[in-house]
């Protein structure tokens, strides 16, 4: 039966969030069991699609050495395979690369649940699959559905045999279109019989075991009940497309706790199958323990069934409280849950259970019976000291070390203390022992400790006979008080690891979290990073950025150690930059690796690959994903800092061009002052009435001669200030005399502002040549002055000093004007500084030009306000010593 | 008869050209106007001006090319317009031909003066006598005399002073004067001439910093004024 078009359409709405319309489309051709016909089947559908002009090519099929199969074979185009070296040998394995090269429309691969040859991209096929479907390609498979994760367990049990491979069901939501081949059981097994399905050999033990009757019988209904329950989800699904487009699934939530056992494993299937039958959203929890070197078979269990809850589709929550059970309220609160998944092992309500039902009145709670599928009881949680593995030798000879060597200063002493005395101290070495030993080491010496007090001290000595009854309460008293005491020592202190570890934890996210955001400079904040990281976790971290010029590619180089990866390492971190998804060791992609890699990825854009190689030790999902967490949240501080940056170069250009329009303004109206003087005085000219007075022509031909002057110095204000900011100005520098240069300055003052009194004051009468551009040099000393002369009234003097100071020539001018701002009296240097916004007066930009023209000179300015009223500038100019001195 | 009685002005700027034309009149003075380096030395041969003004900057050739043209077969008179910032320029055709210059906006009056001056030049002089302001020289006795009091210069400084005094009024390169005052295989630089001119202007000037009578033009060298009353 071919689900029906419109429900294909609705699939293809509602599946993973990674679909796009450039997804090609998945096709299974779903068996109960091998060799009911689905490879023949796909291939005939392969063939017709040919027919009609499709572009379809055999990635690769599985024969079995079935003629019909192979027959059905000839006419299409078979691609080549890729060859991987494992072990010694050669297998053909799928060679993905190819098909995408290649792009044909359809592509056929067989057995979609196969595990691949350690050294393939992907661990499994299922994952080499939804790589070429993310390619635009569309994918003929086929799927046994024994391989279906949902069903493995069930059919695990029907039918005794083991199904090792198997695939999340997560692919078949992925699928447009599945295609049931469904056979009776009978004919099934009359093919069997007449060896089409396997070699002769094989014929009577296959009937023997999976291909009884029996099996076969509740594989097709497995099979039937499977795709039932898929079109109750499409028909759900249809509320989506024309209904409130919320979220589609209802509002039950689910929660099943992750045990380490295979119980805990039917206790996922089981929820799986019960959220896909109320169309619910589950959750799994599990309890993160503390970090061992070793890692024991529980935490294994617990791993792997974490990783089939994941794949099954569930939400894994990973708790850190060390009581289980405020881990799960805590859960239930937090997400709402409406069922609680519990397993049910004894007659009798656990009393955690029981609590939980208290507390949460409204949750139902269902309870899986364990023994109904002849599962063993459920182990206890090991939080609860498992005795076992809590075992250590060396604890225990050191225990005995220190309580023998104890002994012995004990007996030894003289005189012998009195019995309650040795009592005491044995019970302190107890407690004490406790901190540093296992419950195990606590019970055994606690026990030895108590014989030894026995034997050696209380009356009557040297034997294990107690005289009086006090004596056996003492003892009694004694042993219970350092076991209850002792054990619960060990208890906290293994909380105390717990929280510790959790606090570190959390302790180095926020230290990074608050650290990022305070520095600034991506390479710093990589730099950190990766320190931190490395340290903490003892790994060695690294960051690959991308290629400055190819974006698409990594750079090979890590930030942080310069070291080049090998090629097969970058390979993996390369897949992940293009994929956007985590790779390499403790992952389930490209896991042969020797390295972790996670995308740095923030809102889909990709700025590189972190890097992590382990040292040597194992991590467990929690810590794995503590890096995928660093790699997201360093995606983001980088996002930040671009864009910090970004916004630093807009406020960089709007600083300039609100500079450039001030300059503008400025200058606009600087210019038209004076040519509004100037016109007004040439039209009053062509007055007859004046232009007959010469005197007043003469008057006023200067105001036309004066405006003019203005003008012109402001646009060479204008023109230097552009050549020095372009730093296109070339020194003419040789030797003058300073003072010659002054003497031109107030010449020109002289001219300009004749009403005012500048005196020259110079110490030695031979001051040395300069080596400066005389020209800049005089400008320079003009614009200083003619800021005194605007700005200090006119009744007042200016006064330059000259003299020689070390290897400087020092040049101070001085008036008795308001003076310059006391916070701040450089502020006079800066563009368009004018005091209290006065509108006469030059640009505001002759100052700037004094400085950049001292600058140049290697010299500086200083300025400030003299102590008896006034401002100070003092210019200091270098002397360059020559062979002929001036005078 | 101390001006010329006509000026070729080969000057792209048309309003200049207006400015000076009607200026020029009201001294009797004919103007002939060239917008173009190439019209300009057409009617330098056409209408053989007494008098050049040359502006450096032309768009179709540069006005040192002009000049050089011109000076290839004629001795007239000419003073090149420049813009500020081009000393480099200057110098060059100050001792390439140029009598003198003036930058660019000028003052009408100190440019008539200039060409009076120049215009003046043209016939040497040979006078045994100069004063300007306290400066009183006798070439033939070879005495200085400052404020009525006779001062002493060494050779050299008397050399320069009366270089000077020879092309009083007319701008002087460093070169130049290093060529005139050092012999024209002199290889030292202009640095000399600065502190030569300072050396005699300590011993000529009332304020050697303030100089009256050798000025210095910046970036080109100096100049001799000339100051008629004491």
């Amino acid at each position: 039966m071919a689900i029906n078009e419109k429900a294909r359409r609705i699939l293809d709405h509602v599946t993973s969030s990674e679909n796009s319309l450039a997804r090609g489309r998945l096709k299974i051709f779903l068996g109960m069991v091998a060799g009911v016909g689905k490879t023949y089947a796909m291939l005939a559908a392969a063939k017709i699609l040919k027919d009609n002009g499709v572009n379809v090519v055999v990635g690769l099929i599985e024969t079995h050495g079935r003629q019909e199969t192979q027959q059905m074979l000839e006419g299409l185009p078979i691609l080549q395979k890729k060859e991987i070296s494992y072990k010694g040998k050669i297998f053909q394995e799928l060679d993905i690369d190819n098909i995408i090269f290649r792009h044909p429309e359809v592509v056929l691969i067989d057995e979609l649940a196969h595990t691949n040859v350690p050294g393939s991209l992907h661990e499994k096929r299922y994952q080499d699959v939804l790589n070429i479907l993310g390619q635009g390609i569309d994918v003929y498979t086929t799927l046994n559905v024994q391989h279906i994760e949902s069903c493995a367990g069930v059919i695990q049990n029907i039918t005794g045999v083991v199904i090792s491979e198997t695939l999340p069901d997560t692919v078949l939501d992925a699928s447009s279109e599945i295609v049931l081949i469904d056979l009776d059981p009978e004919q099934v097994i009359e093919r069997l019989k007449s060896g089409k399905i396997y070699p002769k050999e094989k014929i009577q033990s296959s009937l023997e075991n999976f291909f009884k009757k029996s099996n076969l019988v509740a594989l097709r209904e497995t099979v039937l009940r499977l795709l039932a329950d898929r079109v109750n989800v499409e028909l759900r699904d249809l509320k989506v497309v024309h209904g409130i487009p919320q979220i589609w699934k209802t509002s039950f939530r689910i929660l099943v706790p992750i045990l380490s056992s295979s119980d805990g494993e039917y206790l996922i299937r089981m929820t799986r199958r019960m959220a896909a039958g109320l169309n619910a959203r589950w959750f799994a929890i599990y309890i993160e323990g503390q970090q061992r070197e070793i890692i024991s078979d529980d935490e294994k269990g617990l791993r792997k069934n974490a990783m089939l809850a994941k794949q099954l589709g569930a939400e894994v929550i990973s708790i850190h409280d060390s009581s289980f059970n405020d881990g799960i309220a805590r859960v239930i609160r937090e997400h709402q849950i409406t069922h609680l998944v519990v397993a049910r092992k004894q007659k009798k309500i656990s009393k955690q259970v029981a609590d939980l039902a208290i507390l949460f009145p409204e949750v139902d709670i269902v309870f899986l019976s364990m023994e109904k599928n002849g599962h063993t009881r459920l182990k206890k949680r090991r939080f609860e000291f498992n005795f076992r593995s809590m075992w250590s030798w060396k604890n225990l000879g050191m225990s005995f070390l220190v309580l023998g060597i104890l002994t012995i200063f004990l007996t030894r002493l003289l005189p012998v203390p009195e019995y309650q005395i040795a009592g005491m101290i044995y019970l302190l070495f107890l407690s004490v022992n406790a901190l540093f030993s296992t419950p195990s080491t606590v019970i055994i010496t606690t026990i030895i400790t108590g014989l030894l007090w026995n034997f050696l001290f209380i009356p009557p000595r040297y034997t294990f006979h107690i005289y009086s009854n006090a004596d056996w309460l003492t003892l009694a008293g004694f042993v219970i008080v350092s076991l209850v005491t002792g054990l619960q020592t060990v208890r906290i202190k293994s909380k105390e690891r717990i929280v510790d570890a959790n606090d570190e934890r959390l302790g180095f996210m926020h230290f990074l979290t608050k650290n990022l955001f305070e520095v600034s400079g991506i390479s710093k904040i990589i730099g950190l990073t990766i320190e931190r990281l490395s340290k903490k976790f003892n790994v060695e971290a690294g960051v690959i950025l991308p290629d400055r010029n190819r974006r698409e590619h990594l750079d090979g180089r890590i930030l942080g150690e310069g070291i080049r990866l090998p090629d097969k390492e970058l390979h993996v971190a390369q897949w992940v930059f293009s994929n956007g998804r985590s790779a390499g060791h403790f992952t389930d992609t490209l896991s042969s690796a020797e390295g972790m890699y996670f995308p740095l990825n923030y809102k889909n854009v990709g700025y590189g690959v972190l890097c992590v190689m382990p040292k040597g030790q194992l991590f467990s999902s929690n810590q794995v994903s503590i890096f995928e967490d660093v790699a997201h949240h360093l995606a983001l501080v980088i996002d930040k800092e671009m864009l910090e940056e970004r916004s630093r170069n807009v406020q960089i250009q709007q600083a300039s061009e609100k500079i450039y329009s001030t300059l503008f303004n400025s200058v606009s109206h600087e210019l038209k002052t004076p040519l509004s003087a100037i016109s007004g005085a040439a039209s009053s000219l062509l007055e007859d009435e004046i232009a007959k007075r010469p005197e007043l022509v003469k008057k006023i031909s200067r105001e036309i001669i004066i405006g003019s002057q203005k003008m012109h110095g402001l646009i060479q204000n204008l023109l230097d200030m552009n050549r020095i900011e372009s730093g296109k100005v070339v020194l003419k520098k040789d030797f003058h005399d300073i003072v010659e240069v002054i003497g031109r300055v107030l010449s020109y003052v002289e001219q300009y502002y004749p009403e005012r009194k500048v005196e020259l004051f110079l110490s030695e009468e031979k001051l040395p040549f300069v080596f400066i551009d005389d020209g800049l040099i005089e400008q320079a000393i003009k614009n200083i002055l003619q800021n005194a002369c605007l700005y200090t009234p006119i009744d007042t003097n200016i006064t330059i000093s000259l003299n020689k100071f070390n290897n400087y020539l020092k040049l101070s001018i001085r008036d008795h004007g308001p003076g310059l701002p006391v916070n701040n009296p450089y502020i006079v240097f800066d563009k368009f500084y004018r005091k209290d916004n006065m509108v006469t007066a030059g640009t505001g930009i002759g100052l700037t030009i004094s400085r950049a023209i001292i600058e140049l000179h290697n010299g500086i300015i200083e300025v400030g306000n003299h102590p008896e009223g006034g401002a100070l500038f003092n210019v200091k100019i270098p002397i360059v010593q020559t062979t002929m001195e001036g005078g | 008869m101390a001006l010329p009685k006509t000026i070729l002005i080969i000057d792209d700027e048309s309003q200049i050209q207006r400015l000076l034309t009607s200026s020029f009149s009201a001294f009797d003075i004919s103007v002939v106007s060239a917008l173009s380096g190439a019209r300009g030395i057409e009617l330098a041969i056409a209408s053989r001006p007494e008098f050049i003004l040359l502006d450096i900057g032309l768009p179709d050739m540069s006005g040192l090319n002009v000049l050089s043209e011109i000076r290839s077969w004629s001795k007239t008179p000419i003073i090149v317009l420049s813009a500020r910032d081009e000393e480099d320029t200057i110098v060059f055709a100050l001792e390439n031909g140029a009598d003198d210059y003036v930058t660019k906006p000028f003052n009408f009056r100190e440019l008539l003066a200039r060409i009076k001056l120049t215009f003046l030049r043209q016939t040497p002089e040979a006078n045994s006598v100069f004063s300007s302001g306290h400066l009183e020289v006798n070439f033939t006795s070879r005495t200085v005399k400052v404020k009525g009091q006779e001062i002493s210069l060494t050779s050299t400084e008397y050399d320069l002073l009366k270089l000077f005094i020879r092309h009083a009024g007319k701008v002087l390169t460093h070169q130049q004067l290093l060529k005139a005052v050092w012999g024209p295989n002199a290889i030292e630089s202009p640095q000399y001439v600065r502190v030569y001119v300072g050396h005699l202007r300590h011993k000529i000037e009332e304020t050697p910093h303030r100089p009256k009578l050798i000025i210095t033009e910046t970036g080109v060298g100096y100049r001799m004024k000339i100051h008629l009353e004491k």
